[in-house]
């Protein structure tokens, strides 16, 4: 029988954090830890050993401030893990530090590499955990791609710190890694529910790339693209944008990628972060030449709200398409939204907290969201929300 | 939230649902069309041949296997697959541990994998007969105690999804239900071959019986009968010294006194003497065939009652067909082929040389026409030797083909043929842990086999 257990540990003093992850020491091993916490509270979890003890594989990633979950902690270093506990399950975990230039090959040898580790090469996983490092998720989702295509849904969070300084990390249980990513095969026993999407509105604006490099956004309808954002947002009642950093002053107006799924439009977040001098716009995320971009507008009550829609969602999902409990829940939410509404990021988890009626769940705050919409296609987005919810068993897995 | 959103929202939702009911659908269709199968094919067709078709026709497989494995899960084969080939294929399972030490094979989860190629659990075997195959589809199905797999493979890699799995494992119980017909099928024949094999022992305990009562009578006959033939024989034979010494006294005393042969004239004594002779030899030849019935009949009762040496098989065929040879000739060609340089049996040679010339004189008189052959054979299989006796006569009548083998049936003509030449035949081919039948037998002849095992020596 499959269980998921819930830790949230204080990551401040490091003795005292090594402790804690002794007493949480059990008669089995858990064949997984998904975990975020603070940048200083992975540091600390690769550092004491004891890690390995608890739990034979790692995916844990850095999130911006501090971790979340159901359970409220004071303090400012927080590690929060789900172990999963699968005796009849299967879970491989492989790691890579990369660059763009290797990425998509680095992500099809630890994809390859973590379904060995599971013991089930050559076989197609029911879900795919990842946490790169922000700047390589879409080469990662390529290499998961062209290895086992787009059936295996493919979810996570990209590494964050406090101030975007490049402080990022994530730990595999062996190793910490900076610049990579870590990837995680799971087979589990128990059927897996899920849900992401944005917390904005699309408006009526819109125009098409017609100059892209990756993550650079140069032209929109021909038009510098600066030029016709600021034209957006003057025609919503909001300031134009000048060049440099727009990270902070973009959160609640960013960009939407229009995402067709058959007759429904649906927007994958692209968060401007800075206006260059020559009018091109860095987001965080790669548009392609001939997309269609969207303005988005966004509220705090549209997040706050958001979050616990999201989380509802993915919980009704496990129990029509499975007829099954949850057990325990992972939630996804953008670095770039809590810092827009700091002040309310309370209400964003009472929100979770009573959609998913009080099962046990953990969080961070990520620099980029990696998951699926309905079309079945794996994408990475900014400004995202997601809800990955983990069933009991019965028949109908 | 706004209208919109929600609309969105609402949308997508029903778009889950829809592939959802998608999924669903498929599943329907598997489901009817299986019944629709059994409803019209009923048990009469292979099971397997519809249950490929309505697999192939849902989730685009190019090949199909089902696959039962033994009972420690060590090993498998294919009970069925689309391509012929792989049929009956038996092959070890590579094994390997999951998280609780359990012990896993490729057949032991429902799996997908994408790429064959990456996966060592494919067994070798397969993999060295499909090779074409890049992706696979794997549902294990358990009946009771038996454990059985299908398996849908691909020429593409990445060809089966996560709900084409989802499908396959809601269809099993339908997949247990086309195995279930399957076991009875073969449960069916099974009992059918047990009942034919009940039926044929009961029918050798009878004619076992039947064989030892008759050679127990055999014996009491044979003995009973012997001493009365032998001074049945023997005073045939001192009568026939009587009577010639009675013609001796008689033409000497014709050459005394010549006047007595008118007397015997008209007592037609010269004719009496003569005849008595004959009626003496006739009565002798009685006795003796009387006797080699006799002797038959023992041998018969015990046909182990000799010694047992290595037998040049090859030259005993040779010596036995030159004996043979003499009769045959008249209306046959005697023939000897071989493709062996040395066949030797355990086994007593005077023994086999009787059966080889009791089928070969049983071959020449089917024959009844100028143009006879008898082709007599030898060849080695394994452990076996094999003689075949064919002959191009008037073969036997199928009513009689049954009833060749038991004692005192003949087809030959009254005083030809004792009818104990193949129950001999048989008995003594049996003593020696061989094997005599009929192979074939037609208008255009008939074919017997002896099979003797080779020497271990």
């Amino acid at each position: 029988m499959m269980k998921v257990i819930r830790h949230c540990l204080d990551a401040t003093d490091q003795a005292c954090f090594c402790d804690q992850l002794v007493a949480l020491e059990q008669p089995e091993t858990a064949c997984l830890s998904i975990a975020f916490g603070s940048v200083k509270a992975i540091s600390e979890l690769s550092r004491c050993h004891y890690a390995t003890l608890l739990s034979a594989r790692w995916v844990a990633t850095s999130s911006c401030q501090d971790a979340f979950s159901d359970q409220a902690i004071e303090g400012n270093h927080h590690l929060a893990i789900l172990q999963f506990v699968d005796p009849t399950g299967a879970y491989g975990v492989a790691s890579r530090h990369s660059d763009n230039k290797t990425i998509v090959d680095d992500s099809k040898a630890a994809l390859q590499e973590a379904l060995l580790a599971a013991n089930k090469p050559g076989e197609l996983p029911t879900f795919i955990w990842c946490s790169p490092s922000p700047g390589l998720e879409e080469g990662l989702l390529t290499g998961i791609r062209e290895l086992v295509g787009d059936d295996v849904p493919v979810f996570g969070g990209s590494s964050a710190d406090n101030d975007v300084s490049g402080n990022w990390c994530m730990f595999d249980g062996q190793q910490l890694v900076h610049t990579g990513f870590i990837i995680a095969v799971l087979f589990p026993s128990v059927p897996i529910s899920y849900y992401f999407s944005c917390g904005y509105e699309q408006t009526p604006l819109s125009a098409v790339v017609t100059s892209a490099c990756e993550r650079q956004l140069i032209s929109l309808d021909n038009q510098p693209a600066a030029d016709v954002y600021n034209a957006w947002r003057e025609l919503k009642g909001q300031p134009s944008l000048p060049a440099g950093p727009v990270l902070a002053a973009s959160t609640f107006s960013p960009l939407g990628r229009i995402v067709p799924q058959h007759d429904v439009n649906m927007a994958l977040l692209s968060h401007p972060a800075l206006i260059r001098a020559d009018g091109s716009i860095d987001l965080f995320s790669q548009v392609h030449t001939g997309e269609s971009i969207t303005f988005m507008q966004g509220d705090t009550e549209l997040l706050v709200q958001r979050a616990a829609t999201v989380s509802g969602i993915a919980r009704q999902q496990l129990s029509n398409l499975y007829d099954s409990k949850p057990q325990a829940a992972i939630v996804i939410f953008c670095a770039g939204c809590m810092l827009a509404i700091p002040e309310d990021i309370k209400r964003v988890q009472q929100g979770i907290r009573q959609k998913l009626e009080n099962i046990p769940f953990i969080g961070g705050y990520t620099f980029g969201e990696q998951g699926r919409f309905a079309d079945g296609i794996n994408r990475h987005g900014n400004l995202m929300i997601s809800a990955i919810i983990f069933g009991s068993v019965n028949e109908s897995v | 939230m706004s209208q919109s959103e929600k609309q969105q929202e609402l949308l997508l939702q029903l778009k889950v649902e829809n592939q959802q009911l998608l999924k669903f659908k498929q599943l329907n269709n598997l489901m009817r069309d299986t019944l629709e199968t059994f409803a019209a094919k009923g048990r009469k067709q292979s099971p397997f041949t519809s249950l490929f078709a309505l697999l192939h026709q849902e989730l685009q497989a190019d090949e199909q296997l089902i696959v039962a494995l033994n009972d420690d899960e060590t090993s498998f084969s294919i009970l069925d697959a689309t391509d012929a080939r792989l049929k009956n294929l038996a092959a070890p399972l590579l094994k390997t541990q999951n998280n609780t030490a359990a012990q896993l094979h490729i057949f032991s989860q429902s799996t997908v994998i994408f790429d064959l190629a990456l996966s060592p659990k494919w067994p070798a075997e397969v993999r060295d007969m499909l090779p074409q195959a890049c992706s696979a589809l794997i549902q294990p199905i358990r009946i009771g105690q038996h454990h059985y797999a299908i398996v849908l493979l691909s020429d593409q890699p990445k060809t089966f999804t996560i709900d084409a799995k989802t499908v396959v494992a809601s269809y099993s119980s339908f997949i247990a239900s086309f195995l279930s017909l399957f076991e009875n099928q073969r449960l069916e024949t099974e009992r059918d071959q047990l009942f034919a094999q009940q039926k044929r022992i009961e029918q050798s305990m009878v004619q076992q019986d039947k064989l030892a009562a008759i050679g127990q009578l055999a014996a009491g006959v044979a003995h009973e009968l012997n001493n009365p033939l032998g001074f049945i024989y023997s005073n045939l034979n001192t009568l026939k010294v009587y009577i010639q010494t009675v013609q001796d006294f008689v033409y000497s005393a014709y050459s005394t006194a010549p006047e007595l042969k008118d007397v015997a004239a008209t007592t037609n004594l010269s004719f009496l003497l003569e005849d008595s002779f004959a009626l003496i030899e006739e009565s002798l030849d009685g006795a003796r065939r009387s006797r080699d019935i006799i002797n038959n009949l023992r041998t018969f009762s015990h046909p182990d009652d000799t010694s047992v040496s290595k037998v040049d098989l090859l030259e005993l065929l040779t010596s036995t067909i030159r004996i043979a040879n003499t009769q045959t000739k008249r209306n046959a060609r005697l023939t000897l082929s071989t493709d062996i340089d040395s066949a030797f049996v355990d086994g007593n040679a005077t023994q086999l040389s009787q059966v080889l010339l009791n089928l070969i004189n049983n071959a020449y008189h089917a024959i009844n026409h100028k143009q006879g052959l008898i082709a007599v054979s030898l060849t080695q299989l394994g452990r076996w030797l094999t003689i075949k006796i064919a002959d191009n006569g008037c073969g036997i009548e199928t009513s009689m083909i049954t009833h060749i083998f038991e004692p005192f049936f003949t087809t030959k003509d009254v005083g030809k043929g004792t009818g104990l030449g193949l129950s001999i035949s048989r008995a003594i081919v049996e003593q020696h842990n061989g094997c005599l039948a009929l192979e074939q037998t037609s208008a255009a002849g008939s074919v017997f086999v002896v099979s003797l095992p080779v020497s271990d020596a």
